[in-house]
């Protein structure tokens, strides 16, 4: 059987435009007032995917280090600061740890995937680094997110039992144990639950991308593996980076519980 | 010759609209010192200060002649122990909430989980040993209460810091629990009680209350006051 890449030309993207309408008349019956971020995100989409098409198309070409390396910090950033703004109850929005966490995760999970499993010649081939970075950063990034949230979240509703726990004797790290491995578990669940259900409920999007752009399923299937098991790994040690650094946050020199925390 | 425990200049702020105090105090084996003062007024801020669990903004403490500095906060909170108004309990049997703190790192290095004790102190406090079996969160504001004590007292602390420890608890209840306090305070020779109560009838149940020497000031940003929770005050409960 024989896999062929089909392109899709300027009408064929003009007509995608209609299934806007679909989504545009759900949002007008029901009244939902969606419209204007329905038009204003439809249009960002076109623009921001044929600007990263035409700037991914540069870097492949030239594949420098010295290119690649700020292109995946500043994915990292963006990233983190879009894993601390979904943060409601941190004291202060946990930018650096999110970025420090994202950032050494997504490294270490990245490089070992790209040097040990994919193994690309040459090593630093933008075209496998820069996909499989971002994959393991938009995946990493809703996984810290999570963790943050539930961490603080779990901090607010038992502060009292923290601070027995600390009038007790307990250290800091003893106080506030169990809810951090309530958040590192909230930030590891959804990718769990995907590996279950991968290829039964539904065709990953990487897989399909990969089927449509005329790999065999087979191979695209062990691409798709590679890749959950991977961002599992991500997720793992950016919640943990996370926990790790966030934990002593909660707690002033004396280790008792910051202000902010005991107060709120 | 040294205090067995001893709070010098210690300054509490707090939010706009209320002036600083400074407070100074001292306490010897057996002592039972009271702070008293109106709703307010930081009695509680003073003894969350005392056990470490909030930094004064100025002065320093002293566990028998040991600055707090140099003694680590998990071992001066298990020896200069705070009991607040409304102890907090955890999921779990009564016997596993007493557990609790002798699984931790600073405790069981230092001491182990006295079941025979426990059992004693329960029926001192009119507690079936049953109770042990019970869930936590099942107890009533009083059962609670004596548990959340119960768990202090095995903790063997040296200073006991009280706040309002009968608030919850009706007038035969807290004649026991009182009793036992001013029994635990002179069992032997290290040990002290500073707590906060608004009911005179709480130190009638204790014979001990030898001493009481507070003093405070109340800081403006110019001058300093006498004041308020001092020692006439106290010395008038």
């Amino acid at each position: 059987m024989d896999y062929n890449y089909i392109p899709i030309s300027n009408l064929q993207l003009l007509l995608s435009v209609l299934l806007i309408f679909i989504t545009g008349l759900v949002s007008a019956l029901f009244k939902l007032g969606l419209l204007k971020s329905l038009l204003w995100g439809t249009v960002r989409a076109f623009f921001q995917l044929t600007l990263i098409g035409y700037a991914l198309t540069f870097i492949f070409k030239n594949n420098q280090i010295y290119i690649i390396v700020p292109i995946l910090l500043l994915m990292s950033f963006v990233a983190s600061r879009e894993a601390s703004k979904r943060v409601e109850r941190a004291p202060q929005r946990p930018l650096i740890i999110s970025f420090v966490a994202l950032t050494a995760s997504t490294f270490v999970v990245g490089t070992l995937v790209v040097g040990l499993i994919i193994q690309p010649k040459p090593l630093f081939t933008a075209q496998v680094v820069i996909p499989i970075f971002g994959m393991i950063l938009g995946n990493s990034m809703n996984g810290i997110a999570l963790s943050l949230d539930r961490m603080y979240s779990e901090i607010h509703a038992n502060v009292h039992q923290v601070e027995q726990l600390l009038i007790m004797g307990a250290t800091p790290w003893e106080a506030v144990e169990e809810y951090m491995k309530r958040a590192v578990k909230a930030g590891m669940t959804p990718i769990i639950n995907s590996l279950m259900v991968v290829g039964l409920v539904s065709v990953p999007g990487m897989m399909t991308g990969q089927i449509l752009a005329g790999m065999n399923p087979r191979d695209a299937a062990r691409y798709q593996f590679v890749v959950m098991v991977m961002i599992a790994a991500a997720v793992a040690i950016g919640c943990l980076i996370m926990v790790g650094l966030s934990y002593k946050k909660l707690f002033t020199e004396d280790m008792a519980l910051v202000e902010a925390i005991r107060k709120n | 010759m040294s205090h067995l425990f001893s709070f010098c200049d210690i300054v509490m702020k707090f939010d706009i609209g209320k002036q600083p105090l400074m407070v100074s105090g001292f306490v010897n084996a057996g002592d039972v010192l009271v702070v008293t003062g109106p709703s307010g007024a930081g009695k509680s801020t003073l003894l969350r200060i005392l056990c470490r669990l909030i930094a004064p903004a100025e002065g320093t403490m002293y566990l028998q002649g040991i600055e707090a500095r140099q003694i680590m906060p998990q071992e001066w909170r298990r020896r200069v122990h705070y009991v607040p108004q409304k102890p907090a309990l955890f999921e779990g049997t009564v016997e596993e909430n007493l557990h609790r703190p002798f699984a931790l790192s600073a405790v069981s290095k230092e001491i182990v989980f006295d079941r025979n004790a426990a059992v004693q102190y329960l029926k001192a406090m009119d507690l079936s040993p049953q109770i042990m079996e019970q869930r936590a969160f099942t107890l009533s504001g009083g059962e609670a209460a004596r548990v959340a004590l119960l768990r202090t007292l095995l903790l063997q602390p040296q200073i006991l810091l009280l706040d309002e420890p009968t608030a919850a608890l009706d007038d035969e209840t807290r004649r026991s629990v009182m009793s036992i306090v001013s029994r635990w305070v002179e069992e032997t020779n290290d040990r002290a009680i500073i707590m906060v109560s608004h009911n005179r009838d709480d130190l009638s149940e204790l014979p001990g209350v030898r001493k009481i020497m507070i003093q405070g000031t109340v800081l403006t940003s110019q001058t300093k006051q006498n004041l308020t929770m001092s020692k006439g005050e106290a010395d008038g409960l």
